[in-house]
């Protein structure tokens, strides 16, 4: 798959900070930042989100892809520059000011920036670097993991002396083994494709020209599947995390219910 | 653990030395019994006791864990003030202490009953020897009932392999440890003790970042995923605006390493 990346007459990269394609039922999320490491925003958290809701709001999309713009990376996490005023590092007003920010909470304390768990199977595709943020939207956002094998993956935010969240925000907790999990955070370390797939944070490792390819034959089995079915089985696992298993029980079993009579109408 | 020690005796208390060396704690636990190596279960509270006290002192950020007697390169470091604890009344069920920053466990030879329970409940990264091996015990000892649910494994591995520790009573070596992710690493015996030191100090470098994710990470456990986020996202804003943020960031704009101090 070649790049991805438009550009205007002049050279300079035409920014669609959050792509977003669909073809036969399956849309393709695109994280495109300012360059070819694809940092993450604020304004691209917002756009993100709202990409999301849009495939899960639409009955015709059962699956989607998560990948990163061009062929070079996943995306490097947060950014920590001002790119629309020149190079310069945020402020601790720009971090205050992101804390606040209406699309990092809403009115009544719900993140929606990181909340937004899609209730529909999603298919992170990496090459590169997913570092950071990248890392976080991967264990909140995508349910299977294709990796090149020259992928990188690293909660890279202690390193810089930065972090406090990352785990809460990622998911991951509930994902990985609890001592694969604090190396990557206590260490701020990363780790190769392969070291990725022996914890369970990558379904397969792939050569990396065949990434994009790979991720899209698995969306493309997944799209045959019943999506109802699929829907069922991720919203009983995202409503009944708290639950005892009692009452996760209960929740299944409505689930289930409401999957067979939909199968018989 | 590293249970075999050739020092101790049987006539031996069940034994825990505490040293800090620099900002790291060090504590090397050792068996009563060198035939079976098999760690007091009292020696799990004495253990407790030691994180609490780690966790307090502001001037440590790391502790290593391992069994007694290790190959120690820090031995003849003049620094090092070396705490020899008297036997105590601590239970063994009392609850064991969970510290908030980084322990590493150094793990040689069998690491079995509450040795493997320590290793679970409160260290984090974890290396081990080519010949280690983990469990429970074939027969647990009374005191040791609920040893999966006390070492917190229950929520880190696999069920069918903590089934296999904890139920059937059989031993995983250290590949199948590190396929299962009990351990990150697998090293040559020796090794285990300088990779493991080695590890506890570049974390130490990191100064308060990681503990601040360790400690929303315990902090919220209980908690609703959004309630989870909410608090480490102001956890991570007040990192943010701390003194070694402000260096890391510049550090990796100017191309160098970053020197955290801890604020």
């Amino acid at each position: 798959m070649g790049a991805r990346r438009k550009r205007d007459e002049e050279g300079q990269l035409i920014r669609m900070p959050i792509g977003f394609e669909v073809e036969n039922h399956i849309a393709t999320i695109t994280i495109d930042g300012y360059n070819d490491m694809n940092p993450i925003t604020y304004d691209m958290y917002a756009e993100l989100y709202r990409r999301f809701l849009e495939f899960d709001g639409d009955p015709d999309l059962h699956v989607a892809i998560l990948r990163g713009a061009g062929d070079l990376h996943f995306s490097v996490g947060g950014n920590m520059k001002v790119f629309q005023e020149g190079a310069g590092l945020l402020s601790d007003g720009d971090w205050v000011r992101g804390f606040w920010h209406p699309a990092t909470f809403n009115i009544q304390g719900r993140s929606t920036l990181y909340n937004h768990r899609a209730v529909k199977p999603v298919i992170g595709a990496y090459v590169g670097y997913c570092l950071g943020a990248g890392v976080i939207l991967s264990g909140l956002r995508t349910s299977l993991r294709i990796a090149g094998e020259h992928a990188r993956f690293g909660l890279v935010e202690t390193k810089l002396g930065l972090g406090g969240g990352a785990i809460a925000k990622s998911g991951l907790a509930a994902q990985l083994p609890y001592s694969a999990l604090m190396w990557l955070i206590l260490t701020g370390e990363m780790i190769d494709a392969q070291a990725a797939k022996r914890i369970g944070l990558v379904n397969e490792v792939v050569p990396d020209d065949q990434v994009f390819a790979r991720a899209k034959h698995v969306a493309e089995i997944v799209a045959e599947l019943p999506p109802l079915t699929l829907r069922a089985e991720k919203e009983a696992l995202l409503h009944t995390e708290n639950m005892q298993s009692g009452q996760a029980s209960k929740v299944a079993l409505a689930l289930e219910a409401i999957t067979q009579l939909g199968r018989a109408l | 653990m590293r249970l075999q020690s050739d020092t101790s005796n049987k006539d031996d208390q069940s034994r825990v030395r505490y040293r800090n060396d620099g900002n790291l704690a060090l504590i090397e636990v050792c068996g009563l019994d060198t035939a079976a190596n098999i760690i007091e279960p009292a020696t799990i509270g004495k253990v407790s006791q030691l994180l609490s006290r780690f966790d307090d002192d502001p001037n440590l950020r790391v502790a290593v864990m391992s069994g007694l007697d290790p190959p120690d390169p820090v031995e003849e470091n003049s620094k090092v003030s070396i705490t020899e604890l008297p036997p105590d009344g601590s239970n063994a069920l009392d609850p064991i202490y969970r510290p908030v920053k980084p322990v590493v466990a150094a793990i040689n030879g069998r690491c079995i009953e509450a040795g493997l329970i320590l290793v679970g409940a409160v260290t984090d990264i974890r290396v081990a020897g080519r010949s280690a091996t983990f469990g429970f015990g074939a027969e647990l000892r009374s005191c040791l009932v609920g040893a999966a649910i006390r070492s917190r494994l229950n929520k880190q591995i696999p069920y069918v392999t903590l089934t296999w520790m904890a139920l059937a009573g059989q031993e995983c070596d250290a590949q199948e440890a590190l396929r299962v992710g009990l351990i990150n690493e697998i090293v040559a015996d020796q090794e285990v003790w300088p990779r493991a030191l080695a590890i506890a100090k570049q974390v130490a470098e990191l100064a308060l970042a990681p503990r601040a994710e360790k400690e929303t990470l315990i902090g919220m456990e209980q908690a609703h995923y959004d309630d989870a986020v909410f608090y480490g996202s102001a956890v991570g804003l007040l990192n943010k605006l701390g003194s070694d943020a402000r260096e890391g960031i510049a550090a990796l704009n100017e191309k160098r390493s970053p020197e955290f101090r801890g604020r």
